[in-house]
């Protein structure tokens, strides 16, 4: 519409233009010419009319469209009034579904509301139960507080018991041994009143028989008078006699005479011949030294100082010893002549012993120089290395001595310048023809006669004859030689007991070392009677020997000995080894009521043993046993020798049962047992020989299948740990707690020995597994390393790593693996204990008994096995004797 | 008996006696203490001494050596006109001194009497070329072998002899055999030994099991008790076997010290836990497990009680016995039955007169007489069982007090265990 009036308002505008132009135009076609050109002007004005009104018909054209484009454009607007329209009608009906929506949407939301509340209510008895919970927990914490308390309190009380018993013990041992010490001095006092008694009964009885024998001797002198006067007359008879065949006589020496100068005149063939016999004199002369030596063997009936073995054996049996001429060494001895003893006994060197077998007799000697003169002494016998040695030694120490004689008096000169006398008397006699002729066999007599003048006319020869004889009958010799030097000496093995176990040569190698052997708690016992022993001592013996032999008991150890008597115990032991080189005393522990007495295995208790003999000869009148046999019976048991004692109460059998016991021991039909402690740890992996085992027995193609078998054990091991360790984040909820309670739990469980008495309190998991972990310690049967040492690193760590150190200390030479196990093993027990069981930790090793553990540690014996017991599962008791063989001897 | 480092031999020395020298060394191996002119001269007289002591073994000892020789004499008149009418040989052994002169002596003797066969036969020792050509080598090799081989030797001497030597070591006599005793191996056995042995030995061998005595061995293989006692002495002496006490369920035994070495030896302590597992087991027992079961012996306990105790069901209680006490661990407490007779002190011909007349069925009372005679401490309870005689364990009296003495019962019977 617009557009139409704008192109009116156009056209318009153009119509006003051309009318105007046309007017201007006009006007000016009036001049001259002006009409033609007004003529052209309006033909142009015409033209453009014309063009403008084609161009009016376009615009009206236009017009046209626009107005049909209007027209469509408005029925266009139709349409979308239309589609509108539509839309709305739709519209409405979503507002409707809406509003449904809505009002589900509404109910839905009172639902949410009740279940909301629902949710509150369950929260609540939630919290509820929580909160019961925590009570609980608490009350379990101070249940177990008190619990701990308790045991605390227990311990405590434990201690005190244990103090208690230990004041007890020591108590008693003060008392027993104050009761020993009275009964030791009733019995010296008993011992001196009988002896007392024995004594004056003796005297009594001597006095008796003095008084007898003097009215014998009275009535003997009465009757010798008698024969007085009887003789004196038949004395007067033979004068008469006497002088008759004095007359007689007379008349034969006149023919005497007569003879005698036949005789002179033999008298120069005599000594051409007394010639030569002096020849073979003095050859003689240079076989004296080495016939001095031997003669000891060839001087008597039963010659030759063989200390053969088999002497030795006879002497076992108690009975004399028996020279038999049949054997065969003896008989090899007497084959040889001087000569070859000569060179057999000649000596080579100075100083030096001197040992030259033949065929199965050994000549043993020591050679001395001597101004140019030698002195070798010979033994001949058959006898094991030792046996040599201490016959070296003894020739040894006789032919010093001989050669301070020989400085000091020129003894052997004088000896020799005799024996050389009765020799050359000898070869005198032998020279002579009248001799000569005499049988063989009387001059075997006369060789034996020979010997027993020498022995007569030689100190010397009478002094070896001595010892040849002291040796043969009991092993040692006690000799003054020339009344000046003392000489003593022994061949310990035949001091060896003759039931002693032990070699020859191992016996006498620990008796000439016995120092080393002997224990300060050790105590002497002594194998003859003191008194005996006093009077046997040489006179220049020492004062501290008889010192400690008056103090002597069979219940004191040495280094009780030594406080009593103020002698040091190095002399002590170095006394105690004299006398028992001397087979005069027996080493043995001190007798003590706790002491375990069984019959020594190689005893004699038959019944026709000597030693049977013996026991009733000694025990005939007291309250013992009438027979050995029934004595020995008491000692079949390994019972403590305080049961023996219970059963009798009275105090003489008591005395009579110490004496019985000492008589045993003494004959060594009694051997001591002592406790010894050997550690052992169940786990020890070092004698773990399971593997193999396992690889030794089974054949070889099964070994891969077991190999796979056991690694399969190992996995078994690993998801075992892994189940542990998922058990823990299991409980993870109440992680804090637990760690706190079993942390606690580990402090409060430390004294306790037995896991199963905290196992009820807490019965959560974690301990279960805790309790599988201490039993491994105690279980018999072995756990692999890998477990056991997690579990070090886990749980009660720090009582090992605590322990670890002591332990490295007490036992330097153990591997630390060990140690660690150790560690493990004894973790639970108490700290005390712990520390005891350190202290005497190096000496269960099986070669300390509980005695020695005892002196060593200055504890009583109830201490050590009380310490001892409280690791039971680790500690293996055995009984069985000392095995120091000084004990033996 | 080399201890340890020594040789068994240091030398040979050979020496002769030549009328104008007197007595020389000829030759020795090896240079020795003998060897020096000054000992040899005091030896000189030993070495080739006088006739009376020829054949006879003669030993000198001097400071670390010992010379051991057998000094040989032959006279003929006709071989040895120039040479005092006889030969003086030695060849000497020359030995450390500590071993044992007596374990060589058979050696000396018998290359004394080769050398000695040789010379008369073939003048081997007066030939000087004989002798330096062969002697000397075969001296040398005689000492060689002898160190190498440590008791033997066979060497070529000369032509076709051979000296064969060895040298004995001391074995004491085997002890006699008991028929209760029980004979165990010592070590293995080596099979291809067994065909060496007699006929005997290899029949009893096989019933060896360390559980059999003598006697059940005897019946078992169904031989004399004799022959088997002299089969097992062999043994004995060969060190194949050695005797144990026979195991029962009611033995006591009792540790001996010797247990004190098994704790330390890790070897020993193997052998045994292989040794113990009882058959059939699947795994063998701890170490642990035998050695406490090893002390649980303690002189009062019967194997029954132990085993009761101990519950360790890998171990067989017979094998860890018996081995115990083939290695010593453990010691059997022998019980010794003894009658309490006094008319045994008095007269042993009194009680047969006694029980002659007393006893009114004769067979009875002798064997009670018998049994009385046999229980004097003596015998045990092993021994009289191999001669029939059991005793009823219940009955075993307990010692008597005193009191009670005067009135001993007819048949009344100690036991001491030992």
């Amino acid at each position: 519409m617009d557009i139409l009036k704008q192109l009116e308002l156009h056209e318009q505008n153009l119509l006003t233009i051309i009318v105007y132009r046309l007017e201007t135009t006009l006007q000016n076609d009036c001049n001259d010419s002006w009409l033609d050109k007004q003529s052209s002007v309006v033909r142009t004005y015409q033209e453009q009319l014309s063009v403008e009104q084609n161009k009016n018909a376009t615009i009206e054209d236009e017009q046209q469209q626009l107005r049909d484009t209007i027209q469509l454009s408005n029925e266009q607007l139709e349409k979308v009034q239309h589609t509108l329209q539509e839309a709305l009608t739709n519209n409405e009906q979503l507002e409707y579904t809406i509003s449904d929506l809505n009002s589900q949407n509404n109910l839905l939301e009172t639902k949410l509301f009740e279940t909301m509340s629902l949710v509150d209510l369950r929260n609540k008895t939630l919290i509820d139960y929580e909160q019961e919970m925590e009570r609980i927990k608490a009350e379990l914490i101070q249940k177990h507080k008190e619990v701990v308390d308790k045991q605390s309190h227990i311990d405590e009380l434990e201690q005190i018991v244990i103090d208690k018993t230990g004041e007890v013990a020591q108590l008693s041992e003060t008392l027993e041994t104050g009761l020993v010490k009275s009964h030791h001095r009733e019995k010296f006092a008993e011992d001196n009143a009988t002896k007392a008694l024995h004594d004056i009964k003796v005297l009594q009885r001597e006095l008796r028989h003095v008084s007898k024998a003097l009215a014998e001797r009275e009535q003997t002198n009465a009757t010798l008078n008698e024969q007085l006067q009887q003789l004196t007359n038949e004395f007067k008879l033979k004068q008469e006699e006497f002088q008759k065949t004095q007359k007689a006589l007379n008349k034969q020496l006149s023919i005497k005479q007569e003879q005698l100068v036949r005789y002179d005149q033999n008298l120069h063939d005599i000594e051409i011949k007394s010639k030569y016999a002096k020849e073979e004199c003095s050859i003689q002369e240079k076989e004296i030294v080495r016939l001095n030596n031997v003669q000891e063997e060839q001087e008597n009936p039963e010659p030759v100082s063989f200390h053969t073995y088999y002497s030795i054996v006879i002497a076992k049996d108690f009975d004399p010893p028996s020279s038999k001429d049949e054997d065969a060494p003896r008989k090899t001895f007497r084959n040889f002549d001087d000569t070859t003893l000569s060179i057999l006994t000649s000596p080579n060197s100075y100083g030096t012993h001197v040992e030259v077998q033949v065929d199965d007799v050994v000549f043993v000697g020591h050679t001395l120089s001597l101004e140019n003169n030698t002195n070798l002494k010979s033994f001949a016998a058959i006898a094991k290395p030792s046996v040599i040695l201490s016959y070296q030694e003894m020739s040894k120490r006789i032919g010093t001595a001989i050669r301070c004689e020989e400085q000091r008096a020129n003894y052997l000169n004088e000896e020799y310048a005799k024996l050389l006398a009765v020799l050359q008397q000898y070869d005198i006699d032998a020279a002579d023809p009248l001799n000569r002729k005499n049988e063989e066999g009387k001059a075997k007599e006369t060789i034996e006669k020979l010997y027993v003048t020498m022995v007569q006319q030689s100190p010397l020869a009478a002094t070896l004859k001595q010892i040849y004889t002291d040796l043969q009958a009991s092993g040692e010799i006690n000799i003054i030689i020339n009344n000046w030097l003392n000489v003593s000496c022994c061949l310990p093995h035949r001091s060896i007991a003759l039931n002693c176990p032990l070699a020859i040569d191992f016996a006498f190698k620990v008796l000439s070392n016995s120092e080393q052997y002997l224990k300060p708690y050790y105590g002497l016992l002594l194998v003859i009677d003191p008194s005996a022993l006093l009077n046997s001592l040489p006179a220049d013996a020492s004062s501290t020997l008889t010192t400690l032999v008056r103090h002597l008991r069979s219940s004191y150890s040495m280094s009780r000995l030594s406080i009593e008597t103020g002698v040091p115990l190095s002399q002590i032991y170095s006394l105690a080894s004299h006398l028992l080189y001397w087979g005069r005393a027996k080493i043995m522990y001190p007798i003590n009521d706790e002491n375990i007495y069984i019959i020594s295995p190689d005893a004699d208790i038959s019944k026709q043993g000597s030693l049977s003999k013996l026991y009733r000869e000694t025990f005939q009148n007291t309250s013992n046993y009438p027979t050995l046999q029934e004595a020995l019976a008491e000692y079949s048991d390994a019972v403590t020798f305080y049961d023996h004692l219970v059963r009798n109460d009275n105090e003489s059998e008591l005395q009579g049962r110490f004496q019985c016991v000492e008589w045993l021991l003494r004959h060594r039909l009694l051997t001591q047992l002592h406790y010894y402690y050997y550690l052992l740890l169940p786990n020890d992996d070092r004698n773990d020989f399971t593997n193999e085992y396992k690889l030794t027995r089974l054949p070889r193609t099964r070994t891969p299948l077991r190999r796979n078998q056991y690694s399969s054990d190992a996995v078994g091991v690993a998801s075992k740990s892994e189940r542990f360790s998922l058990t823990s984040e299991n409980i993870d909820i109440r992680e804090n707690i637990l760690s706190i309670n079993g942390f606690e739990y580990n402090m409060a469980s430390s004294p306790m020995t037995n896991p199963l008495s905290y196992s009820s309190i807490h019965n959560s998991r974690s301990t279960d597994t805790l309790k599988t972990m201490t039993g491994t310690s105690h279980d018999d049967v072995f756990v692999p390393g890998s477990v056991n040492s997690s579990v070090v690193t886990g749980r009660g760590s720090r009582q090992v790593l605590h322990y670890l150190p002591h332990i490295t200390q007490a036992l330097p030479n153990e591997s630390t693996e060990y140690h660690r196990r150790l560690a493990f093993a004894i973790k639970d027990a108490k700290e005390q204990q712990v520390t005891d069981f350190l202290r005497i930790i190096k000496y269960l090793d099986g070669t300390y008994h509980l005695e020695e553990i005892a002196s060593l540690e200055n504890m009583t014996r109830l201490q050590v096995s009380t310490i001892i017991e409280k690791f039971q599962t680790i500690v293996i008791r055995a009984l069985h004797c000392d095995p120091n063989p000084i004990l033996q001897i | 008996m080399t201890d340890g480092s020594l040789p068994a031999l240091y030398a040979i020395q050979y020496s002769e006696f030549d009328i104008r020298k007197g007595a020389y060394v000829y030759y020795e191996t090896a240079k020795t203490n003998f060897s020096e002119e000054r000992q040899f001269n005091w030896i000189r007289n030993f070495v080739c001494p006088e006739p009376n002591l020829k054949d006879k073994l003669i030993v000198l000892t001097i400071d670390n050596q010992k010379l051991l020789g057998c000094p040989v004499i032959i006279s003929d008149g006709e071989k040895y006109r120039n040479n005092r009418n006889e030969f003086r040989f030695n060849a000497c052994f020359i030995v450390p001194a500590q071993a044992d002169a007596l374990k060589y002596e058979v050696a000396v003797r018998k290359l004394a009497t080769y050398l000695r066969t040789l010379e008369i036969d073939s003048c081997f020792l007066t030939n000087d070329i004989l002798k330096q050509e062969y002697l000397k080598p075969a001296l040398d090799k005689i000492v060689k072998q002898m160190n190498e081989n440590g008791q033997q030797c066979s060497v070529k001497m000369y032509s076709s002899v051979f000296v064969n030597l060895k040298l004995l070591e001391q074995q004491t006599e085997p002890p006699a055999i008991a028929s209760s005793d029980v004979p165990m191996f010592c070590n293995n056995i080596d099979l291809s030994d067994l065909e060496q042995m007699d006929q005997m030995t290899q029949r009893v061998i096989a019933s060896i099991d360390g559980l059999r005595h003598v006697n059940k061995i005897a019946q078992d293989t169904d031989t004399e008790l004799a022959l088997v006692k002299a089969a097992m002495q062999n043994l004995v002496y060969h060190n194949v076997i050695r005797l144990v006490p026979i195991f029962s369920y009611k033995n006591r035994y009792i540790v001996t010290p010797k247990i004190q070495k098994l704790y330390t030896d890790v070897s020993l302590q193997k052998e045994l836990v292989f040794f113990v597992v009882r058959n059939g087991a699947k795994d063998c027992a701890t170490f642990y497990e035998c050695f406490s079961m090893i002390c649980a012996f303690d002189h009062g306990s019967l194997v029954k009680d132990v085993v009761n105790k101990m519950k360790a069901n890998n171990i067989d209680e017979k094998k860890l016995v018996q081995y115990c006490v083939l290695n010593d661990y453990l010691r059997r407490v022998r019980d010794y039955r003894i009658s309490l007779d006094e008319s045994v002190y008095i007269n042993t011909n009194n009680l047969h007169s006694n029980g002659t007349s007393d006893g009114n069925d004769p067979s009875k009372s002798k064997i009670k007489k018998t049994l009385r005679d046999l229980c004097d401490g003596t015998n045990d309870s092993d021994s009289l069982a191999c001669l029939g005689y059991i005793f009823n364990s219940r009955l075993i009296p307990t010692a008597r007090k005193s009191t009670q003495q005067s009135l001993p019962p007819l048949d009344s019977y100690i036991t001491l265990w030992k």
